[in-house]
């Protein structure tokens, strides 16, 4: 399927700010499940994009505006080819790089909450892997509620999980943390979904050597309607923009519009 | 020698004058409380330099090829010589820094390595710094005030000159200096070591810079000045990891310079000590530096570890569990003295909990046995008494070109007589360290 997306991110400041540094990882990643086909992006006030990759694979773009403004506006748009293809990559079940997505990180750090959560779906587990997957998927939707607000950028899995409400990068969080206790290489993943909003978290697991995309928000597998930006640990290798300004008294008010939806 | 034992009070007040002092954070309050000297110096003869020195360099060669490796290709993981959840799992470790290519191929140009001289004769590492060790300075300053004061005592005594320091120093920053200037990057003035940034800026001829005074574009780093900006080659920057740059790291760091990691990252500017180091001083780590000399040099290696174990594997955790009493535990996540446990010290409950901790969590901790390390005396407050102190080294060691050990280096003493903690942090104080020519 061609999908055309936008990811448009409006900043507004209540005094006029300088040397505003900005750095956006919101360009798709190329994989089994999608290739970017065209990008374009916008910015104001005017200045130079630059483009790279970072260690493990996601695109950046970033960029620097010196001289004084009170806003500041980025379109980023283009086409993604999607197929249908189940999975993202393979990666050998053997490849020592796996065990990245293994060792718990500072969001999915289990405590006595996820420890018993996990204890109690690990009973009704099934015996295969990708059974397991699909088990433990389910689970975040039966425990969660999804509010917003309730929780933050710096909430963990296992403070989410005693407050038993959040938004998608706590239900990925969860889900990720229980698949690393259950022994299987499990990492976050940032995007886009069809339809308008805002953007998206979800997760990967690898099984068998088969990344699979699973979103535990929407107790759905990841098919040809998910455009993915970046993965990595957890929500920080992940963090959609980054940005510093100088002017202490300017007050940031930011707006994110996204959409996502098939080339007519 | 005895001659310095007379003006031990007008170098601690000179000292004083100067503002050689640390600063430390304790229950959220910065206090800076200064960092007594002893005059009588560790000695350390000719022939036992000449050993640890051919240690030290090839440690500090191997932590350097470990660096490169694991944020590479790691062949060292792949070929399992090292656990991969070891480097995984230690906050040291840097995602960012994957595929990091440093000038030279050097991540720690600067390595503070703590030794301690066990009762047996033999010298023992404690402890590798790899990210900004500091404390050079002090037998630095020390030095250069006990020659003030009795220009005889060096005179008749063949002391190895440390005044070259800062030579050695600007040595390293020039070979991986990405053209440009030479600045020293602060974190400020409440920093702990805020002195020693300003002494060897001002020693090595390099700028000393606050965040504000560096701007990055097009992915090169300038030194913002009204006659233009001036570009900056090496950055000796005195800021830890996370706070760098907060569009690679903490994104909410206010002493960062935005942008400084990709200019590394696209080979424009030198970052003293490179980002990421952190995974190869993990004290979880700290137990492979032997096999990674072996590994990576196919030499054995000549430096001594103290005698380590890792609850991770289920046989040390055995052993530890059966002679708690004589270890001492470390978190690995702990720095400065702290989350260090002696087992003999616990009462009866904190011991159970403790050992509910190692067998939850055995990647977060190592056992190492206490090594029952010699004294060196100090001067009594009398100013007259020799009185016994635990004391250890930190030896410098930069690599430029070569891989070289400045022949001085900081021994610290701890302030109470029984313990075995020596960290400035935990109130001890220092002596300045000869080595002997011949």
């Amino acid at each position: 399927m061609l999908l055309d997306f936008r990811y448009e991110m409006a900043l507004d400041f209540s005094d006029p700010v300088e040397d505003q540094y900005f750095l956006l990882q919101c360009i798709p990643r190329d994989t089994e499940r999608q290739k970017l086909i065209g990008l374009r992006t916008d910015v104001e006030p005017e200045t130079a994009i630059s483009m790279d990759t970072d260690g493990i694979g996601n695109r950046r773009l970033y960029g620097l505006i010196r001289r004084g403004h009170s806003a500041f506006r980025l379109k980023v748009s283009g086409q993604v080819e999607t197929t249908g293809a189940l999975y993202e990559e393979y990666q050998d079940p053997s490849d020592v790089e796996l065990y990245r997505y293994i060792v718990p990180s500072a969001y999915t750090q289990p405590g006595p909450e996820l420890q018993a959560l996990y204890s109690e779906w690990d009973k009704a587990a099934p015996e295969d892997a990708y059974g397991r997957l699909i088990h433990f998927g389910n689970c975040a939707k039966r425990i969660l509620t999804y509010v917003p607000g309730t929780t933050d950028v710096h909430t963990t899995a296992e403070e989410a999980l005693r407050l038993g409400k959040g938004v998608c990068q706590d239900f990925a969080h969860v889900l990720i943390a229980l698949l690393r206790m259950d022994g299987m290489p499990a990492r976050y993943a940032a995007g886009l979904m069809r339809g308008e909003g805002e953007s998206h978290a979800w997760v990967e697991a690898n099984c068998k050597g088969y990344w699979y995309g699973i979103d535990p928000t929407n107790d759905l597998l990841v098919d040809d309607s998910y455009i993915k930006f970046t993965h990595g640990r957890d929500y920080e290798d992940c963090m959609v923009s980054r940005g510093i300004f100088r002017n202490p008294r300017a007050v940031q008010t930011m707006g994110i519009a996204v959409s996502v939806s098939p080339q007519q | 020698m005895q001659e310095l034992n007379k003006h031990v009070k007008s170098i601690n007040h000179l000292l004083e004058r100067y503002g050689v002092r640390f600063g430390i954070y304790k229950d959220g309050m910065f206090k800076e409380q200064l960092f007594p000297f002893d005059p009588i110096p560790r000695v350390i003869g000719k022939e036992e330099w000449d050993g640890i020195e051919a240690g030290l360099i090839q440690r500090v060669t191997a932590l350097n090829m470990f660096l490169k490796d694991i944020y590479g290709e790691k062949k060292i993981v792949k070929d399992g010589v090292i656990p991969p959840e070891f480097i995984f799992s230690s906050s040291g470790y840097l995602a960012a820094c994957e595929g990091l290519k440093t000038p030279k191929g050097i991540a720690s140009h600067i390595s503070g390595i703590d030794l301690v001289q066990g009762k047996d004769g033999k010298w023992y590492i404690l402890e590798d710094n790899l990210r900004i060790p500091s404390g050079a300075s002090y037998p630095l300053i020390a030095r250069d005030l006990c020659r003030t004061a009795s220009p005889s005592t060096f005179a008749h005594i063949p002391v190895a000159d440390n005044r070259n320091y800062a030579k050695m120093l600007r040595d390293t920053m020039d070979y991986v200096n990405t053209g440009g200037l030479n600045v020293i990057l602060t974190p400020g003035r409440y920093n702990a070591a805020f002195f020693e940034h300003s002494y060897l800026a001002e020693k090595t001829g390099a700028v000393l810079v606050y965040n504000t005074d560096l701007t990055v574009e097009d992915d090169k780093v300038y030194l913002k000045s009204a006659a233009g900006n001036q570009r900056v080659g090496a950055v000796y920057r005195r800021t830890s990891d996370e706070y760098l740059d907060p569009l690679a790291f903490r994104p909410d760091s206010l002493i960062g310079v935005p942008g400084i990691f990709q200019a590394m990252r696209k080979g424009n500017v030198a970052i003293i000590n490179a980002p990421g180091n952190g995974v190869a001083d993990d004290k979880g780590i700290y137990y492979f530096v032997p096999k990674m000399v072996e590994y990576y040099l196919g030499e054995e290696c000549k430096t001594n570890n103290a005698p380590t174990y890792l609850p991770y594997y289920e046989e040390d955790k055995k052993y530890v569990l059966e002679h708690f009493d004589d270890l001492v535990i470390k978190d690995v996540a702990e720095a400065g003295g702290y989350g260090v446990v002696f087992g003999n010290t616990l009462t009866k409950e904190k011991k159970a909990e403790f050992i509910a901790t190692i067998k939850a969590e055995p990647r977060r901790f190592i056992a190492q046995e206490v090594i029952d390390f010699v004294d060196l005396d100090i001067l009594d407050e009398d100013g007259v008494t020799p009185t016994p102190r635990k004391a250890d080294l930190r030896a410098y060691v930069l690599a430029g070109e070569t891989v070289r050990v400045w022949k001085s280096g900081l021994t610290r003493f701890s302030r109470n007589p029984d313990s075995f903690i020596v960290n400035s942090s935990q109130g001890g104080g220092f002596k300045d360290t000869w080595v002997l020519l011949r």
